[in-house]
């Protein structure tokens, strides 16, 4: 038993060994071109935000905000009223009802007093059918799409039918903006508005803040260690897989949450798909696709590192954990419906980025998981070998903790979202502690998502529960 | 040192590599130089955090005690000015431009003179050459809050700056001129340099105010020729009804099919009743992009116009051009 285990130990080591190196030094290269963005955008993007403010509306690219609405009769009005306040020269905000069961739409109705209109839809959008288009008497910029369910992509694609404007935002209506969040995110539109096709922004966790009328008052942490590690993640996350790819122009994902697109480029690529599990990352897919092969026009997707959404996170086991494995069922159903991507032709895309989301986010639980069954097997058996182990120490986790606590300290240092020195140590702390325990389960997590999507099980996704923000 | 050679060949032997073991000593010690560099820009953000934390502190108390006092001189030209250390003149300067945005008139021409007295108009200026893309911008996004033109002497070499921020606000800021000279400079720069559409668009919107016959001009002038779809849109969005003998004679005599069709959509918004022969005679061309054109343009001017023709129109080969004809018969009829 001995002699077949070592060697297959032994090889599991080096395969492990080999991927956290390759896992390890392209986030080490990715946080070099996130640190480089994000002192260029902390340079720039404050700048443009006053000469934004400043300039006149024709200047300033008009926004069409977009927030779809499924049963959220009790939070729907203040999500509206946030966005109303939003710090912008000209846009609309259209609320589209997804065939909501409670009362949405009478909600919508008493408080901003809607009278129906027979507004213009772009017939290229196919989504389920409107049953009516309402605008506000009081606030002429809002606009209430009544439609049948269809899910979310479904109710963006109504929207988009009736907004006028060339760009548009899609936002969760649980999401709570930033004050200047669009003309953050606006930047990239403003700066280059012929070549810049999307922009996402950072996303925050919202547990444990204090929210007054829609905006995050006093951004604090929670105290529960699940959503300490998980703010961990996301810092780490947004720079190193996100900001970083910027520099190679090779995006892959826009958060669903908050980003904000050209209104003809999403159009061109065929608008949101309702079938995809993650039809944000999808989109995004289909836009590099359709500048590359059909438009074949220069085009960049940008990710601004700015913190300009917040949004709630589970706090307990089991919505995480389904959470996790529709993220991981999202990401297959689009990479491996998507395999031709591996190609010269996308340039960094296809070289690069494509081969770090399959061999790291799509596969990488299974060396991570296997890696560890090693370990506890050869220590079982007797047979570790303390050189390998310590080489895995080393560029497994010692290398792996450097990036995180390199992304905590570079989100403190140009953001300081965290309001005092304790809960600084806070997140520091965690951002020791997540690699232990808390990487491992979701790797578990995701090799099942992998599965359930490689056997195309169907699931329930069932719904998160929230404590909302004092 | 014992420790890392023994590290190393142990590593080499599991790769099967034992006589390349330098090869795994180079690596151990390129991992290690990285983990030192690492741990230096470790301990160095870590200091900056309290840095900032400091600078900002400092930074909102000045500018509090710099507004306040900005608020008192407006109300009271003569009062006295408060001391400013040297490295606290970016907080002054900082609240003064604060200020601008909610000041207007005579306020503002106090603020302006103060902007100039403590150094900062000129300083901006001089900043506007730095070498440094962002000192640049700042010193024009500076500039530009004061809504002055700043003239092609300080400008021109920005237009063709590798900034594409910094090109978009020269050219915003030039828009604003009232001299016929640094109109035409600009014109000439829209066709030479690459701009994106919406500002071309914009900065013809601009010149149009201030500048009408010079815009209406570049008709005549074939550098010129490259501006004209942009120029139509320009004219039929502000209605320009001055321009449309201009526009009519134009979509009869160019070639390009690209400003036709824009000029006939031009004249539609215009609304000018002296286009309805053309529109009517477009109504038979061979393109369905213009009969598009000419279609919504008719009933934009007299829908009456459009009744007449619509027998015609609705056995048209183009399936577009139909659909359309039936969407006007719903709406305009």
């Amino acid at each position: 038993m001995k002699e077949f285990l070592v060697p297959l130990i032994q090889a599991v080591f080096v395969v492990s060994i080999g991927y956290y190196t390759f896992a390890n030094t392209i986030y080490l290269v990715l946080l070099f071109f996130a640190y480089r963005d994000i002192r260029r955008s902390k340079l720039q993007t404050p700048l443009m935000i006053q000469e934004l403010r400043s300039t006149p509306p024709a200047f300033a690219p008009a926004i069409s905000i977009i927030a779809p609405a499924y049963n959220e009769a009790l939070t729907v009005v203040a999500s509206v009223k946030s966005f109303l306040l939003l710090n912008y020269p000209v846009f609309e905000v259209v609320v589209v009802n997804d065939g909501s069961k409670d009362r949405t739409l009478e909600e919508l109705t008493a408080h901003f007093k809607l009278v129906e209109e027979h507004t213009f839809q772009d017939s290229r959008l196919t989504h389920a059918r409107v049953r009516g288009i309402y605008r506000s008497e009081i606030h002429p910029n809002v606009i209430v799409v009544d439609k049948e369910n269809g899910g979310k992509a479904d109710a963006i694609n109504a929207g988009l039918a009736v907004s006028k404007y060339p760009l548009f935002c899609a936002v969760d209506s649980d999401s709570v903006l930033e004050e200047d969040a669009l003309l953050r995110i606006a930047v990239p539109f403003f700066e280059d508005p012929e070549k810049t096709v999307a922009a996402g922004g950072t996303i925050r966790l919202l547990n444990g803040s204090k929210v007054v009328h829609g905006r995050v008052t006093r951004p604090s942490l929670a105290r529960e260690p699940l959503v300490l590690m998980q703010n961990v993640e996301y810092i780490r996350a947004f720079l190193c897989g996100r900001v970083g790819w910027n520099a190679f122009n090779a995006t892959l994902v826009i958060s669903g949450a908050f980003g904000l697109f050209k209104k003809e480029a999403v159009l061109g690529a065929g608008a949101y798909n309702k079938n995809s599990i993650g039809e944000d990352m999808e989109l995004v897919v289909r836009l590099h696709r359709y500048y590359t092969e059909t438009k074949k026009e220069p085009y960049r997707i940008v990710f601004i590192p700015d913190p300009v959404c917040w949004t709630e996170v589970p706090f307990e086991l089991g919505s995480l954990s389904r959470q996790r494995v529709r993220w991981q069922r999202g990401l297959a159903d689009t990479l491996l419906s998507n395999r031709d991507l591996l190609s010269w032709r996308y340039r960094a895309l296809g070289l690069v980025a494509v081969p770090y989301f399959y061999l790291v986010e799509l596969w990488g639980p299974l060396f991570e998981i296997g890696n560890w069954i090693a370990i506890l097997l050869a220590y079982a058996f007797g047979i570790l070998n303390q050189e390998l182990l310590l080489l895995f120490f080393l560029i497994g986790i010692v290398y792996g903790l450097f990036m995180t606590l390199m992304a905590v300290l570079i989100e403190e240092k140009y953001f300081r979202k965290q309001s005092s020195l304790s809960e600084f140590c806070l997140v520091f702390l965690f951002g020791f502690l997540e690699t232990f325990g808390f990487r491992q389960l979701t790797s578990f997590w995701r090799i099942k998502g992998l599965w359930l999507q490689l056997t195309k099980q169907q699931t329930v996704w069932g719904e998160m529960k929230r404590k909302g923000s004092s | 040192m014992n420790y890392f050679h023994n590290f190393t060949h142990q590593v080499s032997r599991i790769f099967g590599i034992e006589h390349f073991s330098y090869v795994t000593q180079a690596v151990t010690a390129i991992f290690l130089l990285a983990s030192g560099l690492i741990a230096f820009f470790f301990a160095y953000t870590f200091a900056t955090i309290f840095t900032n934390k400091l600078e900002a502190r400092i930074r909102s108390k000045q500018h509090k005690k710099f507004t306040q006092w900005l608020i008192t001189h407006i109300v009271d030209p003569e009062s006295p000015p408060p001391k400013v250390p040297a490295f606290h003149r970016t907080y002054l300067r900082d609240a003064i431009l604060d200020l601008v945005f909610v000041t207007k008139g005579a306020e503002l021409v106090l603020l302006k003179e103060l902007y100039q007295r403590y150094g900062f108009w000129e300083k901006d200026l001089r900043e506007l050459t730095s070498l440094i893309w962002h000192v640049r911008l700042a010193a024009l996004v500076r500039l530009d809050q004061w809504k002055l033109c700043l003239g092609m002497k300080h400008l021109h070499r920005l237009l063709r700056d590798r900034n594409p921020a910094i090109r978009q606000i020269t050219f915003k800021n030039l828009s604003l001129t009232r001299r016929a000279s640094e109109a035409w400079d600009l014109i000439h720069a829209l066709v030479d340099l690459e701009i994106n559409h919406s500002t071309r668009h914009e900065i013809i919107s601009r010149l149009l105010k201030n500048h009408r016959s010079l815009v209406l001009e570049c008709f005549e002038k074939k550098k010129c020729v490259p501006l004209w779809p942009v120029i139509l849109k320009v004219l039929g969005d502000n209605r320009v009804i001055e321009a449309v003998p201009l526009i009519i004679t134009l979509a009869n005599q160019t070639e390009s099919r690209e400003s036709r069709e824009i000029a006939l959509w031009a004249l539609g918004k215009i609304g000018d009743p002296r286009a309805l022969f053309l529109l009517k005679s477009a109504l038979r061309s061979e393109a369905p992009n213009e009969k598009l054109a000419a279609l919504h343009s008719l009933i934009m001017i007299n829908a009456g116009e459009f009744a007449l023709t619509v027998d015609a129109l609705r056995a048209d080969p183009d399936p577009l051009v139909r659909k359309w004809v039936d969407h006007y018969l719903k709406v305009a009829l």
